[in-house]
């Protein structure tokens, strides 16, 4: 079983999600400066949080586990609801989502450490395959198939393209907006 | 000679600068934001979406030259036939009669990608541990090197869709406006 395809994916993902040789582009490396008052602000004309793009990306990393690895077991198939409990924060995921603030509001720690469980639990998957498995279709959640290296270069994009955002919400909110 | 992992590395590159879908890709950011809003501060802000592409423009230059050529590039030097600096593209938020137009800065960039881009799918998977310099200094594997500006396009991707929703007023999830 040859596995350089898969090294180098998993490489990219680890890099966008924790940022191990280099945190600047990293979903956890940009969340380790959002402080407990950043976390739910948001900027003139915007409406979405930090709060609301970390679950957001941990909400994408449970349903592309379900599509590619986990026979559909959560979100089921078809999609039955895109609102499954968000681990033991008490909350849905749709609701994490939101740009509204909840009742029982979970903490940033434990939303953090939720996410951080969920995108371990898709590089674990990823890291059982070998090259050709990369190559297996799978359906996405709007029925489309491709081949189970796009959901992960979809992750990878989505890890460091919120990772950009959140920052920029940061950077607003900090007052300290600069090329990083 | 393999090139399973530069294969997978170039796929990646692919979709993080110019996806063919709806993934979160640079250029189609930079499509969705209007000229007329492409020197626009957001309250609080010190960057501008002109600034931001400057910079990803910058970066490709630069790590190219000094990865893969003889280092001899400076911030310093033409951005290509701007008539600005590279540095002056990523760090001045108006170059007035200077500026140069949208198009002309998006070709820059496309053009900085493209030297990368063939500079990576030049080589071989052996290659991938080797050391090269980047422009801040120091000694990475070529792998890090390739990482790094993949996952730098769609952060800044993200800064990028982050301030045209502040600009547009429409800060929302894609799911939300799609009633899902």
């Amino acid at each position: 079983m040859t596995r350089a395809a898969v090294e180098q994916l998993l490489y990219l993902l680890d890099e966008a999600f924790e940022g191990i040789d280099k945190p600047w582009h990293s979903m956890l490396g940009n969340l380790a400066s959002v402080t407990e008052d950043d976390w739910l602000w948001t900027p003139n004309g915007g409406a979405r949080t930090v709060r609301g793009i970390t679950s957001h990306v941990g909400g994408a990393v449970y349903l592309y586990y379900d599509r590619a690895f986990g026979n559909y077991a959560v979100f089921g198939e078809p999609i039955k609801s895109w609102n499954v409990p968000a681990g033991d924060l008490g909350v849905g995921t749709e609701d994490l989502d939101s740009v509204h603030r909840l009742e029982n509001e979970p903490t940033m720690a434990a939303v953090i450490a939720w996410v951080t469980e969920r995108a371990r639990a898709f590089r674990d998957a990823v890291a059982q395959l070998g090259d050709a498995a990369m190559m297996e279709q799978r359906t996405n959640h709007r029925g489309e198939a491709f081949p189970i290296r796009w959901f992960v270069a979809t992750m990878i994009q989505h890890y460091a393209y919120h990772a950009g955002e959140i920052n920029h919400i940061r950077a607003l909110h900090q007052g300290n907006d600069s090329e990083g | 000679m393999s090139r399973e992992g530069i294969e997978q590395l170039l796929y990646m590159m692919d979709m993080a600068f110019d996806a063919q879908g709806y993934e979160d890709s640079l250029l189609r950011n930079l499509r969705s934001m209007p000229e007329d809003s492409w020197l626009w501060m957001p309250p609080g802000g010190s960057r501008n979406v002109r600034m931001i592409a400057g910079h990803v423009a910058a970066c490709k230059y630069m790590y190219w030259d000094h990865a893969f050529g003889d280092g001899t590039l400076t911030w310093n030097d033409p951005a290509g036939a701007l008539g600005a600096s590279i540095e002056e593209m990523q760090s001045t938020p108006d170059l007035g009669a200077r500026e140069p137009s949208v198009g002309a800065t998006i070709e820059w960039l496309c053009e900085g990608h493209r030297l990368f881009r063939d500079s990576v799918a030049a080589l071989d998977d052996a290659e991938l541990p080797r050391l090269r310099r980047p422009p801040e200094g120091g000694m990475h594997e070529t792998r890090w090197v390739i990482a790094v500006l993949s996952h730098h396009d769609l952060y800044h991707a993200g800064e990028i869709n982050h301030i045209r929703a502040l600009r547009q007023g429409d800060d929302r999830w894609a799911w939300e406006e799609e009633g899902r």
